[in-house]
């Protein structure tokens, strides 16, 4: 994929030690400039640790080991040194995490922090250091930039620490924004206006945009494409209505199905997927991983299957055995079951 | 309908004190539960939605009486036990139980599903013999979905599924009237919450209990709800039947919720109507003068930062706290 911001081929992660796993499994997916990539799973399936391998953040662990390549801004990610890896941090690509209370120094004012991504990444005058930082706290709906930039982190609301998260991720005008689960500690209502908000910047920024989440509900509200990960392994990566209209993989289907949406009617049991996804370092099932919890397991499955196109539109890919008819007919009906 | 409501909850006020300062005096007060009413018929689920702050956890506790209410009066099955003294709480507790958020932390780590099952068994019925009492864990177990060989097993070994489902039993050993649900599939994947949710529901029609359903969810209060409350800052601001709810809101507040809920359908946005509030929940420390929710409100007048809007019958029986409810607006062409 040429033209590609980012670019992650053959992405693996080890976790070594008493127990041995592999926590993301050769995962390959590339954003484009503007474009929202939003990567779902449940607990455990591998989408927090593919988002911080991106950014560097499990290299210094030695517990584990990378294999890949992450091609951003015509370099690999992977060959850098920790100096270059660090310019990169910040300015090329920046994070947000889950919790904005213990991304936040409790000590420090949140100017202060702010200001000191500003610092690092350029040699500006702390006047200048200061206007920029108000600035930053206007632009993601501060009210009153100019006291709250000596305010302390527990002085701000949950959603206005985010926003502070948000400011100094934005500080030095990065292409790749990587958000973690952003509004998960957070009310609806105020998820509601970060979302918002994060859409909006991207848009004003030009920023590509990968967004962790495991609420699907989210990922329909922002992404252009999703990627869905089980057990480490991207299981179907698409356009976000080709996958919402047209799941391909069994767990995707079920996944969508068992949402208790409000626009569902009331007093039908919801359809569930049994049992309950592998634990990694107990050992993944061989071939498929949600061979062992799936409706329509053929025994092929015992064979990983690739991750291939199963219809026409080749940017929609899954990694299973079935039928593209059964995928088509039986899949959809679940869903549609699921709605009627 | 008919008949007695199991629970009667009238004018009901929890206040906590807020200590601080360096001699450690009152600071102020957090208004977490403010004259709230309501009744829940017996066999029904009443599903009570709201965000942080809001009381939703602190009304749940007065219900089954882990605190005392300040003011007000709480009845079960026709009996006063708003001031009841704790000693003589135990008998409730047979009737009365509460399923809780985190399956991680309201399972005692060192102690076998057994024995954890056992002690609430012995609530019931402590006369009962070794053997009936091992027999009587297995069932349960199986009523939940849980093989009998879980019984010797800590929770560490369990999934956070599993516990919650070792939670339910817990609950059911006393064989309870009324379950007090708080938030009890918020800490689950997604396809895990729908096999727990449909587990209660399977249980409720079975059983015939009547469930006290708490969640921030409005798709999963949807799902359970005969009745839908909606609470702000301490007050019940709307309570309606769950499918006129979801149909039409009458509070400003639930309208917003609604609208905020992420649907998992891309082209939600076209159909509809999307509504960012302004600014934060103020703190329950400190609700606003007037209607609690006029700061935020799209629709605020004047008459709403004066006066507060009191809980009251619309038309169709639908009980609001709004000056301005959102129905008699619509036909006006908004």
């Amino acid at each position: 994929m040429s033209g590609a911001l980012i670019d992650i081929r053959n992405l693996t992660v080890r976790l070594s030690g008493g127990r041995d796993a592999v926590l993301v499994d050769d995962v390959s997916f590339a954003v484009g400039k503007g474009e929202v990539l939003c990567i779902v799973g449940e607990s455990g399936c591998g989408k927090t640790v593919t988002a911080r391998s991106i950014i560097g953040l499990t290299r210094h662990d030695p517990r584990f080991s990378l294999s890949g390549e992450i091609h951003f801004d015509g370099r690999d990610l992977m060959r850098l040194g920790a100096d270059e890896l660090r310019q990169v941090q910040g300015a090329g690509i920046a994070m947000i995490f889950q919790d904005p209370m213990t991304s936040l120094n409790p000590l420090h004012r949140i100017g202060r922090q702010i200001g000191e991504v500003l610092t690092l990444h350029g040699k500006h005058s702390s006047a200048e250091i200061r206007r920029r930082t108000i600035e930053l706290l206007r632009q993601v709906g501060i009210p009153n930039p100019e006291t709250r930039i000596d305010d302390y982190p527990h002085q701000f609301s949950g959603g206005m620490r985010q926003r502070a998260m948000i400011a100094m991720a934005l500080a030095c005008s990065p292409s790749l924004l990587i958000a973690d689960e952003p509004t998960t500690a957070l009310d609806v209502t105020t998820q509601k206006q970060i979302l918002t908000l994060i859409k909006k910047l991207k848009v004003d920024y030009g920023m590509g945009l990968i967004l962790i989440t495991h609420d699907l509900g989210i990922v329909a509200e922002i992404a252009d494409r999703v990627m869905v990960m089980y057990a480490g392994r991207c299981v179907e990566i698409g356009a976000v209505r080709a996958l919402f209209r047209t799941p391909q993989h069994p767990y995707t289907a079920g996944l969508l199905a068992s949402i208790p949406a409000a626009n569902r009617v009331r007093g039908e049991r919801l359809p569930s997927i049994r049992g309950v996804p592998p634990i990694l370092s107990e050992g993944r099932p061989q071939g498929c991983a949600f061979l062992p919890r799936c409706d329509f397991a053929l025994g092929q499955c015992r064979n990983l299957p690739p991750l291939r196109a199963s219809g026409t539109d080749t940017d929609h890919l899954d990694r299973c055995w079935l039928s593209p008819e059964v995928k088509n007919q039986t899949l959809r009906r679940l869903q549609e079951g699921a709605e009627a | 309908m008919s008949g007695t409501p199991l629970v009667r909850v009238a004018a009901l006020r929890k206040y906590f004190a807020v200590k601080g300062g360096w001699l450690g005096g009152r600071r102020g007060q957090v208004h977490a539960v403010d004259d709230v009413s309501f009744d829940v018929a017996s066999g029904e689920t009443l599903g009570l939605v709201g965000e942080s702050g809001c009381g939703k956890s602190t009304l749940a506790r007065c219900i089954v009486r882990l605190v005392e209410p300040d003011q007000g009066k709480l009845e079960f099955d026709g009996e006063d036990i708003t001031h009841r003294p704790t000693r003589s709480l135990r008998p409730l507790r047979r009737q009365i139980q509460l399923i809780f958020q985190d399956p991680f932390a309201s399972l005692n780590p060192r102690k076998r599903i057994s024995q954890i099952l056992g002690a609430a068994l012995d609530l019931r019925d402590a006369s009962v013999s070794r053997g009936d009492r091992q027999a009587e864990i297995a069932r349960l177990l199986e009523r939940v979905g849980l093989a009998p060989q879980f019984m010797d097993r800590r929770p560490r070994e369990l999934s956070g599924g599993q516990r919650q489902r070792v939670g339910i039993a817990r609950a059911l050993a006393v064989g309870p009237r009324l379950i007090v649900a708080d938030e009890p599939v918020s800490a689950l994947d997604v396809s895990v919450q729908a096999d727990i949710l449909n587990l209660l529901k399977d249980l409720q029609a079975e059983l015939g209990l009547t469930v006290i359903f708490i969640s921030h969810d409005l798709g999963v209060i949807r799902h359970v709800s005969d009745r839908v409350g909606v609470m702000y800052l301490g007050r019940l601001v709307e309570l309606a039947p769950a499918d006129q709810f979801y149909a039409a809101p009458l509070h400003p507040y639930s309208e917003a919720l609604l609208s905020a809920i992420p649907m998992p359908d891309p082209d939600a946005h076209l159909t509809r109507k999307e509504i960012v509030l302004e600014g934060d929940i103020p703190s329950p420390l400190a609700p606003p003068k007037g209607c609690r929710f006029h700061t935020r409100c799209p629709y605020a007048q004047a008459l709403c930062a004066g006066s507060e809007p009191k809980l009251s019958t619309q038309a169709g029986g639908r009980l609001v706290a709004c000056h301005f409810p959102l129905a008699k607006q619509e036909s006006t062409g908004r």
